[in-house]
Formats: structure tokens, C-alpha cells, sequence
């Protein structure tokens, strides 16, 4: 089969899909169901944002709270102000681009660990500001509880997905991704041969903050109540990061395996081991990262590989 | 009167600030010698601040003597977490080391912090001892006891820090790695006892800086994190590899950070040592008192 | 023929030094397009030096960099790509989680030369791997290739953006003599082709076969330059090979 005709054998297939988890509510009224497909769409996609600058091209972003959480703080605090959804979403989701637009520049000349650091250190400085401006919870007014309904939360996280998980689909098959990759993978090399490294790594620095912020947005709709400072925390970066490493780092399904296995997984845990799950999740992460880097889709490609292939690590 | 007041912050600033030089010279030795950066360090220093409160109430020790045993646990802690979680990174080349170091140290800073949280709960511990609220008046100022002892400890275990990497066979071997792991594998160098040895070091001295914290001041599972930034912030403001630089460092950050304290309000101390590092790291990222 | 009128690359009075050190030293010379020039020197002289600041890994402390006219001292590594300089590496560095046909398609995507769609890169990688001498393994991972076949990669993946200027950071470095001769006819074909190509090379032979003219260096500046045999026979050159001849 050719590359063009699997390519549009895929793109059916996943549309096709799309369409049938789309068709969920209808089919069940099970909230319990509903609730944890939403999330999982919900991480799938912020792991996805994660992946599309981290896995792609190589840049480890710890600050990947800070885009979510101002994409939930806007959206918040503009929907309950009465803005319509939409236009809440569009804004908050604008506010997390351009934050990322703004400290894009600065972070993305960081050498090595720097820029690491440098993105957690603005996610903290955000967490801490906010958590001392807006210290209140912010809850849900009676009569928005009264309305609430998750079907629409369901499909407007599965949209999300969708577009998310479009784009880095997109990115495997463009000229762009292939540059992002070839960052990843020698950026000296990479600038040799005309990618222009930096430009590649900002657009997909905010290409990521976009989606992030959508996911916070998203999140700002569902989340009944919660303290603003607490959607800047780095497990807002971490289980996305456990995500993709779990799923395989750089795939496009990669996040989606990981966020349904993370979610079953949590699930099982946290009912039977309260807290205790967050001390299995590091574990798993620390596991996943050491021993088998490339996650799920690693270990079903390596059954594919034949051996003189296998790279040495 | 407002002067003695901002001076008196100005004080406290300084003596916490010895911590945060103490703090920072064990991540930048594990930095300069393994090319790791353990963002879980300040969750060993958390660790210390634990063990020094548990030996305290419950054997009585003395908490300035509890540093010993304290130190000599979180060696032998941090060469076991190096030996799990590390030691295999590090024939990786340098990026990859770096990244994943990262990724690791992130998982593990969840899991010590999360395994405190399970152990001993959320709440605050300090050592309370008869000393605790001693004060010397010094001036138009009121200096603490114990944290005037605590930045001279800080100050003292930095010195012999400085001998030991200087006079003894050990620690000019610790240097040699630093400067070159090649040419020290040629000349014979255990290298990978020395990073074993390292990491361990920068892991007690870690330890010994939250024995400290957790007499001056408290811990709790989730200190871990600002202390890492912390860390962090004051090997960058000092440049990598200078003791000396970093200490003072160290004490700059304390005193930055008190006085945007009582400028900005207490609230906003902590960002302070934050934007500072975004301003230093962007302007000028091999520090501020290096000769690179 | 070299065409004697514009040079197709000219650096002016080009310094770097590093710490106390000038590795490269008020260094002029020409390149004129069609040639195959050769930079000699012993270790330590500053070839690679002159190439990282020709294809802008590096920036100068002082002097020019002229490019088919064009001024490139401050430009950025990719804009000399987009202006047709390629070059190749002294330690071979490939992709290496990449097959050896996705090295070459990544270029091919970029450079002075970009193919339309990811399809068609592919396509020409693959023409370019076989001309580099390479059709077998062509999907295999590019880690795990033997030496010479990493060096026809980088070869092709150099050629994949259709440059005008060849940097070849000893080619011939790790080759047996008869991966050196298959190396000598392809660069000949280059040349044919229209490619202008500058070598930094150790292996006598190979400078001698396709050389035009050498350029030698000794601690950051020119100490000659000339045909492969009045460089070879010219005393200060044998003097900083070989010590006191």
C-alpha cells in the first residue's frame, strides 16, 4: 500500500472513530462512564500538547502547568463573569498562546537544563502569584449546578482531542515535523542542513501552549470547584509528562494509549490505596523513563523490528 | 523604627541565606562532577530536615549533633537512589544525560515527596529545643541563636568541604573527574566510585542543610520543590564549581529576598529568587561570578 | 575550468580565538566555483575551525565571510544552507534514530533545493543514497550502520538541498583504501555535476588525485597555498608537518 492510500485509510479510521465516541452519550446515561472518557480525552490531549514540543523535538518543557492553568483561570473566571462558553474558551485559550508567545522567546534561548528549569520556574512564579491574588475556591453558583450536564463537557474534550491529535499527526507527515524531528535528534546537524532551529522550536513552543490552554479551558468548564493556584501545579505537568512516556514518547498514539491506561490504572489505585497512588504513579514514571523509554508503541514496534535493526541504546 | 526594621530583615535574610549556599553547593558538586542535574534535591534535603526532627523527639539527640548521623544517612541514601536511578545514565551522551536526568529527578521528587506525605502527614515539624527562641541583640537588631549557629555551620561544613576537595586524594580525585572523566579513567581514577562518592556527598550536604531548616525553621513533605528552586537560583547566581562564589551567592539571594520581602510584601519572597534566575539566566547564564 | 572573475566564496582577514587561543588567525582565501581545493594542516592548525565559521557553527571575533557575493558573516547556520553551503562533519553525526533514507529526506526538505512534499523527498533520498553509493539497508536506522556506510549518508543528506559549496570535513577519515578510491570518484562526479567543493583531508592520495589547489594552514593562519605539488615540495610546509626538515 502506498504512503498517500495509508494515509487516507488512517484518517478515515480515525474519523470514524471520532464519530462513534462521539456517539457515546447517547448510547449510555452512565455519568460514571462519561466522567472518566472525558478525562481521559481531557489528559489525552494536554499530554498530546506536551508531545508536540517534547516529543517531537526534543525540548523538555516543566512548566507545561502554567499554559493549563491560565487556560482554566480565564476561561473560569470569564464564563461565571457571563460570557458565553465559546467566546470564554477562545480567550482563555488566547491568554495561554500568548503567554506563550511572550515568554517563548526568552525561555527557548536557554541552553541545556536552563530551559528545563527556566519553564518550571515560570510555572511556579504563575502558581504562586495567583494563589496569592485569587486565594478563594472557585465554585459553581447554584444555578449553573442546576443546568450542569456532562454530555457537552464529553464532546467539547473529545473536539479537543480531535484537533490535537490532528495536529500531531500533521506533524509526522510535514516538512515541519520532520524539521522539529531532526532538532530532536542533532540540532547542530539540523541547522547544517537548513532548519532554522530556533524558529521551529517557538512555533511549536506555541503550538503547545495553545492546546494546553484549551485543555485548562476545558477543564475551567468541568471542574465544579477548585482553587485557581492549584491548576499551576507541576502534577498538571507531570501526569501529562507520565503520559507520553508511558504511551511512547513522539507518537501520535502514544498519548492516547497512555491517558487510557493512566486513568484505569489511577482509578483502580486511588480506590484502593487513597494516596498511595501518587507513590505507585512516580514509581511507574521512574520505571517507564529508565528501563523502557519508548513506552508502549516502543515495545509493539520492537516486536515488528527485525533485530539487526534494534538500536543500540 | 522602619530602618531597624528592614535591617532586621536584612539580617534574617543573611542567615538563611547560609543554607541556601550550603543547599546549592551539594547540587552543584553532583552537577559539576556526574553533569546531572538532580531536581530531587531538595527533596533530600527535606529528608534531612526529617531525620534531624525524628531524633530529636524521639531519642533526644541534640539537634547540632544529629548532623553527623543525619549526613551519614542521606550518603548512604543518596548512593543508593545514584546506584537505582542514575548510574545508568551515565554513559549516555551529555544531552541525553541531561534530559533524562531530569525526567528522573521530576519522578523522584514525586515519590519522596509523596512517601513523606504517607509516613508523617502534612504537618510541620521543628525541632523545639530550649534554644529555640533565644536571641543575641547585636546593635539595633535581634539576631536568633540558633540561626547565627546554623549559618555558622553552613559556613564550617563549606570549609572543610573546600579542604577535602582540596588536600585529600579523594577530593582531588572528585576535581579531576569534574574537569575531565576521560583523562581521569586514564590516569586510573575510580570514576565510577567517584560519582558514586559525589552524588552521596552532595545528598549529605543536602541532609545537613535540612537538619539545619528543620531547627530554624520547619519542614514539611512538600518543602522539597522551593528548595530545589532555590538551589537552583543560587548555583546559577554564583556559577558553577566555586564554593566560595556560591555561598556568597547564597547570602545574596537571602538578602534579595527579604527585602522584596518587606518592599512587596511577604506574599512575594518567593518570586523574587525566581525572576531573579529568569533575568540572570537570560542576561547572563554562566552566573554572575564566574570567569567564563 | 575554475572561473577566475568572482570567487564563489571569500573569506577576508577571518579571526577566532577561543580563551587565549587564535585558532584561526587573520585568514584570507578564495574559493572559485567548480574548483575541488584542498585545506591541509597539522592537527591543532584551525581547518575544522575555518569550516565551523564557513558554515556558521560558529561566528567570527573578526574578518568576512563573502558568499556568491553575499556577505554571510552573521548569518545563521540554516540561511548559509538556504544560500547552498552543505558540509559534512569530522566525526560522522547522522540521525540517529532515523533510517538512513529519513536522514537524507529530512534535507531534502530543506536547503536551496526543497522538495514539495514529504512523498517526493523520500523519492529523491532515495536517488541520492544509491549516487553516494548506498541501496541496500537504506531503511535501516542510521545508529546502526557500519562507517562507511554513515559517511554515505551524511554524503547524500550534503548533497540533498543541491548545494553550491561542498565542505568535506576529512572524508576519507576511518576508510580503507578502497572505500577512499569509490569516495575520490564520487567527488569527481561532483565536480562534474557543478558542485564547488573544499576539503579538509590528511590522506595524501586523495589530495593529490583531486585537489586543484591546496590551501595549508599552521596555527591559524595561511602558510601557503598552491597545487597539490608545489605545496607538497615547499619547505615551510614539510617544516610544520615534520618539524625541521
Amino acid at each position: 500500500m502506498t504512503g498517500r492510500a495509508a494515509g487516507v485509510l488512517t484518517a478515515c479510521g480515525a474519523a470514524a472513530a471520532a464519530a462513534a465516541l462521539a456517539l457515546l452519550p447517547r448510547a449510555t446515561d452512565n455519568q460514571a462512564v462519561l466522567d472518566w472518557a472525558f478525562l481521559v480525552y481531557l489528559y489525552a490531549a494536554l499530554a498530546q500538547s506536551w508531545n508536540l514540543l517534547g516529543g517531537f523535538a526534543g525540548q523538555v518543557n516543566l512548566g507545561l502547568a502554567a499554559f493549563f492553568g491560565l487556560g482554566a483561570l480565564v476561561t473560569r473566571t470569564l464564563w461565571l463573569g457571563g460570557m458565553p462558553p465559546a467566546e470564554a474558551l477562545a480567550l482563555g485559550t488566547a491568554a495561554a498562546t500568548v503567554t506563550g508567545v511572550i515568554i517563548g522567546a526568552p525561555c527557548l534561548r536557554l541552553r541545556g537544563p536552563y530551559f528545563a528549569i527556566g519553564t518550571l520556574a515560570v510555572a511556579e512564579i504563575l502558581r504562586i502569584t495567583v494563589g496569592n491574588a485569587l486565594p478563594n475556591v472557585s465554585s459553581l453558583p447554584a444555578r449553573m449546578l442546576a443546568t450542569y450536564r456532562l454530555a457537552p463537557r464529553y464532546e467539547l474534550a473529545l473536539g479537543l482531542l480531535a484537533a490535537v491529535t490532528a495536529a500531531s499527526w500533521w506533524l509526522t507527515r510535514s516538512r515541519f515535523g520532520c524539521g522539529l524531528t531532526a532538532i530532536r535528534e542533532d540540532e547542530g546537524v539540523a541547522e547544517a542542513i537548513g532548519v532554522h532551529a530556533f524558529r521551529h522550536k517557538f512555533a511549536a513552543f506555541i503550538l503547545s501552549a495553545l492546546f494546553a490552554g484549551a485543555a485548562g479551558g476545558v477543564y475551567g468548564f468541568y471542574q465544579l470547584s477548585f482553587y485557581p493556584s492549584s491548576a499551576f501545579g507541576p502534577l498538571w505537568t507531570f501526569d501529562p509528562l507520565l503520559i507520553v512516556y508511558l504511551g511512547g514518547v513522539g507518537t501520535v498514539l502514544g498519548p492516547l494509549a497512555g491517558a487510557a491506561f493512566f486513568l484505569l490504572l489511577r482509578e483502580a489505585l486511588s480506590l484502593r490505596l487513597g494516596d498511595f497512588y501518587l507513590l505507585v504513579f512516580g514509581i511507574l514514571f521512574l520505571v517507564v523513563v529508565i528501563a523502557v523509554p519508548g513506552g508502549f508503541m516502543e515495545a509493539i514496534r520492537a516486536l515488528g523490528r527485525r533485530p539487526e535493526e534494534r538500536t543500540t541504546p | 523604627m522602619p530602618l531597624s526594621i528592614f535591617e532586621q530583615n536584612a539580617i534574617f535574610g543573611l542567615l538563611i541565606g547560609g543554607l541556601y549556599g550550603l543547599a546549592a553547593v551539594g547540587l552543584s558538586l553532583v552537577f559539576g562532577v556526574l553533569k546531572i542535574l538532580n531536581v530531587a534535591h531538595g527533596e533530600l534535603l527535606m529528608l534531612g530536615g526529617y531525620a534531624a526532627f525524628w531524633l530529636f523527639t524521639l531519642w533526644h539527640v541534640d539537634p547540632f549533633m544529629s548532623l553527623v548521623p543525619s549526613a551519614a544517612a542521606m550518603f548512604l541514601i543518596g548512593a543508593l537512589l545514584y546506584r537505582l536511578l542514575f548510574a545508568r545514565l551515565l554513559y549516555a551522551p551529555d544531552d541525553l544525560k541531561l534530559k533524562n536526568s531530569i525526567l528522573i529527578g521530576f519522578g523522584l521528587s514525586l515519590v519522596l515527596q509523596t512517601a513523606a506525605l504517607l509516613a508523617w502527614t502534612a504537618d510541620e515539624r521543628a525541632v523545639e529545643t530550649a534554644a529555640s527562641g533565644a536571641v543575641l541583640p547585636v546593635g539595633g537588631v535581634v539576631v536568633p541563636v540558633l540561626r547565627l549557629a546554623s549559618l555558622g555551620v553552613a559556613f564550617a561544613v563549606l570549609a572543610g568541604l573546600h579542604v577535602f576537595l582540596q588536600k585529600t586524594r579523594w577530593g582531588t580525585a572528585v576535581r579531576a573527574t569534574a574537569d575531565d572523566v576521560e583523562a581521569a579513567e586514564i590516569v586510573g581514577i575510580p570514576v565510577p566510585r567517584v560519582f558514586l562518592g559525589a552524588f552521596g556527598l552532595g545528598s549529605a550536604l543536602a541532609g545537613v542543610a535540612g537538619a539545619l531548616v528543620s531547627v530554624t525553621a520547619s519542614v514539611n513533605p512538600t518543602v522539597g520543590l522551593s528548595w530545589t528552586l532555590k538551589a537552583l537560583i543560587v548555583v546559577v547566581l554564583g556559577g558553577m564549581g566555586n564554593i566560595f562564589g556560591t555561598f556568597v551567592a547564597g547570602l545574596f539571594l537571602g538578602v534579595a529576598e527579604a527585602v522584596s520581602g518587606f518592599v512587596l510584601g511577604n506574599a512575594y519572597r518567593e518570586i523574587m529568587g525566581l525572576v531573579l534566575f529568569l533575568v540572570v539566566i537570560s542576561v547572563r547564564p554562566q552566573g554572575l561570578f564566574s570567569r567564563e | 575550468m575554475p572561473d577566475s572573475s568572482a570567487a564563489l566564496l571569500e573569506i577576508t582577514d577571518l579571526t577566532k580565538a577561543f580563551g587565549g587561543v587564535r585558532a584561526v588567525d587573520g585568514l584570507s582565501l578564495r574559493v572559485h566555483e567548480g574548483e575541488i581545493v584542498g585545506l591541509l594542516g597539522p592537527n591543532g592548525s584551525g581547518k575544522t575551525t575555518v569550516f565551523n565559521l564557513v558554515a556558521g557553527a560558529l561566528r567570527a571575533d573578526a574578518g568576512q565571510v563573502h558568499f556568491a557575493g553575499r556577505r554571510i558573516t552573521a548569518d545563521p547556520p540554516s540561511r548559509r544552507a538556504r544560500l547552498g553551503i552543505a558540509r559534512t562533519f569530522q566525526l560522522v553525526r547522522v540521525f540517529p534514530n532515523l533510517s538512513a533514507l529519513d536522514n537524507v529526506a529530512v534535507a531534502c526538505l530543506y536547503g536551496r533545493e526543497r522538495a514539495p512534499s514529504t512523498a517526493l523527498a523520500r523519492e529523491k533520498a532515495r536517488a541520492l543514497l544509491a549516487g553516494a553509493g548506498l541501496t541496500r539497508r537504506v531503511e535501516t536506522l542510521a545508529a546502526s550502520l557500519a562507517l562507511g556506510d554513515r559517511k554515505r549518508v551524511e554524503i547524500a543528506r550534503a548533497l540533498a538541498g543541491r548545494p553550491r559549496l561542498l565542505l568535506l570535513d576529512e572524508p576519507a577519515g576511518g576508510l580503507n583504501p578502497t572505500e577512499v578510491d569509490e569516495q575520490i570518484a564520487l567527488f569527481r562526479r561532483l565536480r562534474d555535476d557543478g558542485i564547488t567543493v573544499m576539503l579538509v583531508e590528511h590522506n595524501v592520495r586523495a589530495v593529490r588525485t583531486l585537489c586543484d589547489r591546496v590551501v595549508v594552514m599552521h596555527a591559524g593562519k595561511k602558510v601557503t597555498e598552491g597545487t597539490p605539488e608545489d605545496a607538497f615540495g615547499h619547505a615551510e610546509v614539510v617544516r610544520v608537518y615534520l618539524g625541521r626538515a
